[in-house]
């Protein structure tokens, strides 16, 4: 089970954040992506993300995929993409994947 | 007497092995069944395979047809001419074509030529455990490998037995109307006068025998390639192959006759 | 490690015992008991012939087990049907010996396939994740290729990387290192052990590299003519008195084996041209 909570910033130039919660695996990942995008095609242009994964206890690669996905996203139109707060088990599936630079984990707090 | 003994159980051990395969070969066809009730989706290897099966053997079955018409005419123009009945040439080609020639040699060339590498395709996944590879994925083999070649067959092998007949019709027309001399209007209208529904029935319903047959028989020996010798080897896959064309080919022939005399 | 007799009361994921195997009136395994704890790596080692392909069989359900000898996650699989089968399956990844790839598809499409056909995924992410798993086996930028252009080694890592595919619970693993130089050979071995780490992976890897076995091992067992001679973690087996083990681990062919009478008979038997 993984619930998104999905914030966007109002006006051009926005923000998306993006808080998940529970195990982010292959069962929901279609699903959490569906729900991403959708936020981010309504309404006005997303230039940043920030994914905050505190409450995420479990991550495989079809979770880091979707992460990729949303990365390669915003990259592509000049934004930013970050991961904060991952925890140590999910950080660890990061670093296997040699990803961390490219998704831009951070310990720090979100905005 | 001890040899005498071992006559008896070699041919004991014979016939137990000649049941021990139907039977496997029955629990075989069965689970390829059982495969459409699960994923994954077949489509589009069932189109793959109508494409090998079907597609690829259209020249064969247009050669073949053409020569077995050609020499139905030529052979029944010389029968009938002898009793001054070369009129009745276009039912003669006809009936021959539709109820036998048609499915049996339609289904022999298919098992020489995809009958033979879906075995060996099939045998060289066994030996390479590419099978185990697949049950390991939760993948059932049988619904993946086997089920998609047997909906292929069952689409394919009526419609090539129909271009089968119908360019043999072609092929009788060109050797006894055009070479021979005998009256095309006798020769279609033999054909139009002599053809039953019946006899289409027949040739549909042996093509689609003949497809569950040669693609149950073709795929068994390749999927069992080598397993009951233990060993895993090129060879295994030559012998099977082998097997499966032999074997398909005499059951073609046995299953004809019982159909016929079944639906006769 | 102690082994328990009779009925499995071990809290293992896997639980082997007293297990035989037989191929016809062959034996191929006596007698083989042993537990295997969650996310550890176990190591089945031996020379070639002692079993080791034999009893992977049994712990991948390509072979049938007798009842009572094996238990997975506390159940007895000889009264398992086709669906705790394929339950079980879609919980774990096999590597076999040669890769096992699938002729007709590209390395991507081997390693898609198992995503393909279990899951909803999107076809983006599944080429996001095939790329992932190539790269952590070292084949980046592999993906077109056909099984048939790849060499020995690459084949056996492409398949890995398709074992690898649905991040399985357990991942068994048969000759991990086997055709591969020693570098890529190391490499694999750290890929296995930070499996471990990151994912919480169970491994069972079947080899007879001894260098890998023992570094990447958290428990093992020796095998020798289908039964274990030896059993325990690294430093335990290193240090068992008992001869087999020790000729096992310091790789000296044994004298006896070598049967010179016969083989002096043999040579003289040979005719004159």
């Amino acid at each position: 089970m993984c619930t998104a909570d999905i914030k966007k910033s109002q006006g051009d130039n926005g923000f998306l954040i993006v808080s998940l919660s529970g195990e982010l695996n292959k069962k929901v990942v279609r699903e959490i992506r569906d729900k991403i995008i959708k936020a981010i095609r309504t309404g006005h242009n997303v230039e940043s993300i920030t994914v905050d994964l505190s409450d995420v206890s479990l991550i495989d690669t079809a979770g880091v995929a979707l992460l990729v996905l949303l990365c390669q996203h915003v990259k592509s139109k000049g934004g930013t993409f970050r991961v904060v707060r991952p925890q140590d088990r999910v950080r660890r599936v990061f670093k296997l994947a040699q990803l961390e630079e490219f998704l831009t984990v951070e310990n720090g707090n979100r905005q | 007497m001890n040899s005498l003994m071992s006559f008896f159980e070699a041919i004991g051990r014979w016939g137990l092995g000649i049941l021990f395969g139907l039977g496997r070969m029955g629990i075989f066809f069965l689970c390829t069944l059982r495969g459409i009730i699960y994923p994954p989706g077949k489509t589009p290897l069932v189109i793959k395979n109508i494409y090998f099966i079907g597609h690829k053997s259209l020249f064969v079955i247009i050669f073949t047809g053409a020569f077995s018409g050609m020499v139905l005419g030529l052979q029944g123009y010389y029968a009938l001419s002898r009793y001054g009945s070369e009129g009745f040439l276009g039912s003669g080609v006809v009936l021959s074509l539709v109820r036998e020639l048609g499915p049996v040699l339609t289904a022999l060339m298919i098992v020489g030529r995809a009958g033979s590498a879906m075995c060996a395709e099939i045998g060289i996944m066994r030996i390479d455990e590419q099978i185990d590879a697949l049950r390991c994925m939760s993948i059932d083999p049988h619904g993946y490998l086997v089920l998609p070649r047997l909906i292929a067959a069952l689409i394919s092998f009526p419609l090539l037995t129909h271009m089968f007949d119908v360019v043999g019709v072609w092929g009788g027309y060109a050797v006894g109307v055009g070479l021979l001399g005998v009256n095309p209007g006798a020769y279609w209208d033999g054909i139009y006068r002599s053809l039953e529904w019946l006899d289409i029935w027949m040739g549909i319903v042996k093509s689609l025998a003949f497809a569950v047959l040669t693609i149950t028989i073709s795929t068994y020996k390749g999927y069992y390639a080598g397993v009951d010798r233990g060993s895993m080897g090129a060879e295994d896959v030559g012998e099977a192959t082998t097997s499966a064309v032999v074997t398909a080919s005499v059951t073609v022939l046995v299953a004809d006759y019982v159909i016929t005399s079944i639906m006769l | 490690m102690k082994m328990e007799t009779g009925s499995n009361d071990s809290k293992a994921l896997i639980s082997v015992r007293h297990l035989d195997s037989f191929y016809g009136r062959k034996q191929a395994l006596c007698d083989v008991s042993f537990d295997i704890e969650a996310r550890r790596i176990f190591v089945i080692m031996g020379m070639s012939g002692c079993g080791k392909s034999t009893l992977l069989k049994h712990l991948i359900g390509l072979k049938k087990s007798s009842p009572d000898t094996v238990w997975i996650d506390g159940e007895d699989v000889s009264k398992w049907g086709h669906r705790e089968w394929n339950d079980y399956w879609l919980r774990i990844g096999v590597l076999f010996q040669n890769g096992a790839l699938f002729n007709s598809m590209t390395v991507a499409q081997n390693i898609a396939l198992p995503l393909a056909v279990h899951t909803n995924l999107p076809r983006d992410i599944i080429e996001i994740m095939v790329e992932m798993k190539l790269h952590m086996v070292g084949l980046s930028g592999t993906g077109h290729l056909m099984p048939s252009q790849l060499s020995g080694g690459m084949r056996k890592r492409a398949g890995l990387a398709r074992a690898l595919a649905m991040d399985p619970e357990i991942l068994f693993v048969d000759e991990p290192s086997s055709g591969l130089d020693p570098i890529t050979a190391a490499a694999l071995d750290e890929l296995l052990i930070t499996l471990k780490e990151a994912f919480g992976m169970t491994l069972v890897v079947v080899t007879h590299e001894l260098e890998s076995a023992f570094k990447i091992g958290d428990s093992m067992i020796v095998m020798d003519g289908g039964r274990i001679i030896a059993s325990g973690t690294p430093e335990e087996i290193r240090q068992m008195p008992d001869p087999r083990v020790q000729q096992f681990l310091n790789r000296r062919p044994d004298e006896e084996q070598r049967d010179y009478e016969s083989y002096i008979s043999r040579l003289c038997k040979v005719k004159r041209r």
